[in-house]
């Protein structure tokens, strides 16, 4: 495994048992995700890329197959221990933002930053302040989110997703719930962070927005059918 | 009516579809209508019921009270003069209580009876199965005639229906049975047998002077007049009584009650503390059946909403929840009425008989239909806002508002369930602060020193009444006998009698010292008098501080002794010596032979009564071989007090065996350990107690529920956002945190609202506190962490679900 590699599944299979009847969602997958690296997930509704996604967040676990992250291997890894990467090491953005309904722009952001005990105050509102910074919604800071539109709620997200400083994003189909003009938004945002060092890995069903990442690899029926790399972007430096 | 059938079906269809929510929605309601019901029903029986005579209202009950006695009884010749001189009544009579030996017929049988007066019958309104009450006649004439109860009739007699003109034995003498009255279930005191006043022991002597307050005197009163009228007229009375008699009538007034009144006055104050509880557990489980529905409609809006957009009328949704709440409240008032049965015979058994009407009591069908309707109505206002909602509010809206695709559950907060759940918690806490008072008092008196040994004392006792024992001699012969019999048993250390044992028996009389000034009748103060064997002191352990106990130089004709305690000997002689010096019966003031007692001894004060009854510190104990007391056929009855080694009970039937050897005519009653009557005494208090601590158990029951109800309900509206909290890495304890902390924050403001409204409302039952204050900080403390650790369990039940939450279901829409 090369010193960038950040990411490495090895045969992963999922099988979700639903009365009696077996669902191969994952049936062997391999990849390998570097620093710095950009990757959609591209395929149809059902291939199982959501799955994929979910055993990357360690929100759920490969019935069979290996996984390391960061050099680590997840497997044997306790409830909180893995509560506790998932808050380090890993943003989630999802296709219905997902912001707390309950707190303001500023506290949804803060939210992961609180679940690490040992952070001052000052810091957290620092991390906060930047992150919401770099994706423009500084200005909404006291703001609940069902005063937001859609598109800046999706920016929230980002901002969420980034305080923590992790080393990936998971983006599951991050426009799914905007339209056009929104979607292309966010979509830049993510092109800047990863111009900025992001490690980011996105699933999505437009093949437009798979043009933004570096390599697409293309999920069928739980498999792997074919990987592109699309080199007209450049590179990130990748020293994050 | 075709529809009504199928609504039916599809409501009851719907509540057996969600088990839970039924299930604790009857529970609830079943708790608290039967609760509630069960406590109505006790309160209106003993407390608020009319008498079951005719008019009662119109009976009132005559005391003669002191400045230290205020429910005195009356003398017998005060109520002649009070009889002839007044107008305001219709008429007025005395009866003097006691108990009777009936032989013959059976086994021999204690009962209880009363001397009556010639217009006893008529005043109270008494009718008849069968024969005649007797008049003023046959009681003047002293007339060996009887009225029986019909309780006795059936049981001794097996209701022989030509049971007029036969004889009954009574205390050794033949009585005419010239009627039968039927047995009134819950009047004053349950009573067997009526003799004419006259042929009362002690009525030759009560006839020939102006003293000894003892019957109990009732009047009716006449149309049109009031208690007020009545009242100023034997004042005016009383007056020229003071002035005609003054030796024996000064200091004493005349005060006029109603009859129901004297009788229930003194378990009002208990009873008022349950009826504040009652009230309590009813808001409780209106509060609890409100919330609940409310978390339930809540929950359908969007169910209504979706109807109304397909059509429904909104007729139709009301009618739908109305179905649903009515079978609801139907089956809650099912389970109540069962819950009220259970629990009015729980307090039932737990009380043996000593507060007047309880034994009778039974489901008030008024009480029952008034928390019924109460639970209906809040039933039917909460349940009906789904339909409310979708009327008033733009579907559109309210479509959208509920679980819009846009994130977690939007930013309004269910204020209403909060601050019943408050209020349940408040109201929780009170009870608790309550029962946690009840029950310290409780213990302050169990654990107020006695002054003597209950342990491994047996006691009881035996009557005298038959004819056989007309004599002093005969009855001094007899108990010499028993003692020497008794103590001669394996197993009893030593024995001994007394005619007043404590909590048993009270008798009063005035206590004199002579050669100390005498101050008017009705001021002077009172002692507890008891006749006792030699070793009655050493039986139970009394301490002697000064000079001797009784032995045999105590013989009638010697010198008569008395022994006083130590209370009598601090006030009235401090820092001289007691021994030697002598009581004064007072005989030239109440006309009869006076005779002065010499102090033997002094022994240590011992507790007469629970600490509760009003009651005089001075205690004097005259020996049963001399004749003594201002009236008396001197024991006529007594204890018999056993110390024993060993197992109690295997001494009974050799007890029985050697009374039975020295008269097989003499019944032995109320045979067991000391320790069951002394606890008898406390009855009323066990009772309240277990009653309140039962409400406070359901309340607190019922607050956890509606606490875990909107913990719980708050949980399965946020799963997602939880979901996302689990997927940014909250950990389990985060999770814990965040739940529980949402309802603690409840239960604080409840908490605080129950303990300061628990600190005011104790205040008010001060007066049924002994040992403890009001204000107590250990009960609040104790009551506080009880309310507090439910409040963490019904919290930590819907925390440990969140944290199960699989984020990847939650988040997946
Ligand atoms: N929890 C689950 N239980 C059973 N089957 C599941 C579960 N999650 C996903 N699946 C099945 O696995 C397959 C892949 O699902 P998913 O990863 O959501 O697909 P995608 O995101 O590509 O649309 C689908 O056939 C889906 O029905
Ligand atoms: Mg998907």
């Amino acid at each position: 495994m090369s010193d960038r590699s950040l990411i490495r599944l090895d045969d992963v299979k999922k099988v979700f048992m639903t009365d009696e009847i077996e669902t191969h969602a994952l049936a062997g997958i391999y990849l390998d995700i570097t620093r710095g690296e950009y990757v959609a997930i591209a395929g149809p509704s059902g291939c199982g890329k959501s799955t994929l996604l979910s055993i990357l967040g360690l929100l759920d676990s490969p019935s069979e197959g290996n996984y390391w992250l960061n050099g680590r291997h997840v497997e044997q890894l306790s409830l909180s221990e893995r509560a506790r990467i998932r808050n380090r090491e890993i943003g989630f953005i999802f296709q219905s933002f997902n912001l707390i309904g309950d707190l303001t722009v500023y506290e949804n952001v803060e939210l992961p930053l609180t679940y690490r005990g040992e952070m001052p105050r000052s810091e957290r509102k620092r991390r906060v302040l930047e992150s919401l910074d770099r994706v423009g919604m500084s200005h909404r800071q006291r703001h609940y989110p069902n005063q937001l539109s859609g598109g800046q709620q999706q920016r929230v997200a980002v901002a969420r997703a980034l305080v923590g400083a992790p080393s990936i994003l998971l983006a599951d189909e991050p426009t799914g719930n905007l339209d056009s003009k929104n979607g292309d938004a966010v979509m830049d945002l993510l092109s800047d962070l990863h111009h900025s060092g992001a490690t980011i890995c996105m699933v999505t069903h437009d093949p437009r927005f798979a043009g933004y990442a570096d390599r697409t690899v293309h999920l069928f029926d739980g498999q792997i059918v074919a990987e592109n790399s699309e080199d007209a972007l450049p590179r990130a430096g990748g020293n994050q | 009516m075709h529809g009504l059938i199928s609504h039916l079906r599809h409501t009851i269809r719907l509540l057996v579809k969600s088990p839970g929510f039924t299930i604790t929605a009857i529970v609830i309601l079943g708790l608290g209508i039967g609760t509630n019901t069960a406590i109505f029903s006790l309160i209106n029986g003993v407390l608020l019921k009319p008498l079951p005579y005719p008019d009662p209202e119109r009976l009132v009950r005559i005391f003669q009270p002191t400045h230290e006695v205020q429910e005195m009884n009356m003398a017998y010749s005060d109520y002649l003069d009070f009889r002839a001189g007044q107008h305001t009544l219709r008429d007025l009579t005395v009866f003097y209580q006691d108990d009777f030996q009936v032989v013959g017929n059976g086994d021999p049988e204690r009962i209880e009876g009363a001397y009556v007066t010639g217009g006893f019958f008529d005043v109270m309104g008494r009718p008849f199965i069968l024969g005649r009450p007797f008049g003023e006649n046959e009681e003047n004439a002293a007339s060996h005639v009887a009225v029986i109860s019909d309780r006795l009739w059936r049981t001794r007699f097996h209701a022989d229906p030509k049971i007029v003109g036969t004889n009954i034995t009574v205390n050794g003498t033949s009585l005419e049975i010239i009627g039968v009255t039927p047995e009134q279930a819950d009047e004053i005191v349950r009573l067997d047998l009526y003799e004419p006043f006259s042929l009362n022991p002690l009525y030759a002597d009560v006839k020939s002077r102006r003293s000894g307050h003892m019957d109990y005197c009732i009047g009716r009163l006449k149309e049109g007049i009031t208690l007020r009228q009545a009242q100023a007229e034997f004042e005016v009375i009383n007056r020229n009584l003071i002035a005609r008699y003054p030796a024996t009538s000064s200091g004493y007034g005349v005060k006029l009650v109603p009859l129901l009144d004297s009788v229930v006055g003194d378990y009002s104050s208990t009873l008022w503390l349950l009826g504040g509880a009652v009230v309590c557990l009813l808001l409780i489980t209106c509060a609890n059946t409100a919330n609940l529905l409310l978390a339930r409609a809540t929950e359908r809006t969007k169910e209504m909403t979706l109807r109304a957009a397909l059509g429904a009328s909104r007729k139709r949704l009301i009618a739908q929840l109305l179905s649903e709440n009515l079978v609801l409240a139907c089956l809650g008032g099912i389970a109540g009425l069962a819950a009220s049965c259970w629990a009015i015979g729980l307090i039932k058994a737990l009380e043996p008989g000593r507060i007047a009407r309880l034994q009778e009591v039974s489901i008030d069908r008024t009480a029952l239909i008034i928390v019924f309707v109460i639970t209906l109505l809040t039933a039917l206002l909460f349940g009906l806002l789904p339909a409310l909602v979708v009327s008033r509010a733009d579907m559109a809206s309210a479509l959208r508002m509920e679980g819009g695709w846009t994130g977690t559950a939007g930013h309004e907060r269910h204020h209403s369930q909060s601050i019943l759940v408050i209020g349940q918690v408040a109201l929780a806490s009170v009870l608790l602060i309550g029962a946690g008072l009840l029950l310290r008092s409780f213990l302050f008196l169990q654990s107020f020193p006695l002054g003597f040994h209950t342990q491994g004392i047996v006691v009881a006792d035996i009557d005298l009444v038959n004819a056989k024992y007309a004599n002093d001699s005969d009855r001094k012969i007899f108990f010499d006998d028993l003692l020497t019999k008794v103590k001669q048993l394996p197993g009893v250390v030593t024995a001994g009698t007394n005619d007043c044992l404590p909590f048993w028996n009270t008798d009063y009389e005035t206590l004199c010292i002579a050669g100390q000034p005498v101050t008017e009748p009705g001021r002077l103060p009172w002692m507890q008098r008891q006749i006792v064997s030699p070793d009655y002191f050493r039986a139970l352990g009394i301490p002697l501080l000064r000079g001797r106990f009784f032995d045999n130089r105590d013989q009638p004709g010697a010198e008569n002794t008395v022994i006083i305690n130590e209370s009598i000997a601090q006030r009235y002689f401090p820092g001289q010596d007691p021994i030697g010096k002598q009581l004064d019966n007072l005989g030239d003031l109440y006309r009869k032979p006076r005779y002065l007692s010499t102090i033997v001894g002094v022994v240590a004060d011992a507790r007469h009564n629970d600490p509760e009854v009003q009651q005089t510190s001075f205690q004097v104990y005259f020996p049963y071989s001399q004749r003594v007391g201002n009236f008396g056929s001197f024991l006529g009855g007594a204890t018999l007090i056993l110390q024993t080694t060993g197992n109690p009970g295997s001494l009974i039937p050799a007890l029985r065996t050697v009374v039975a050897n020295l008269d097989p005519d003499l019944p032995l009653t109320d045979v067991g350990p000391y320790e069951y009557r002394i606890a008898r005494s406390f009855t009323i208090k066990r009772l309240s107690l277990v009653v309140v601590s039962l409400f406070s158990g359901v309340a607190l029951l019922l607050a956890a529920i509606g606490l875990y109800a909107v913990v719980s309900y708050s949980v399965s509206r946020r799963i997602r956002e939880i979901g996302v909290r689990i997927a940014i890495g909250a950990e389990p304890a985060n999770i814990v945190t965040l739940v529980t902390s949402q309802g603690l924050r409840i239960v604080c403001l409840g908490l605080l609202i129950g303990i300061i409204a628990g600190i005011g409302l104790a205040q008010l039952i001060g007066n049924v506190l002994y040992g403890v204050s009001p204000t107590d900080p250990l009960t609040l403390a104790i009551s506080t962490l009880v309310l507090g650790f439910a409040a963490l369990l019904a919290c930590l039940l819907p925390a440990f679900r969140a944290i199960r939450i699989d984020p990847i279901a939650a988040l997946r829409e």
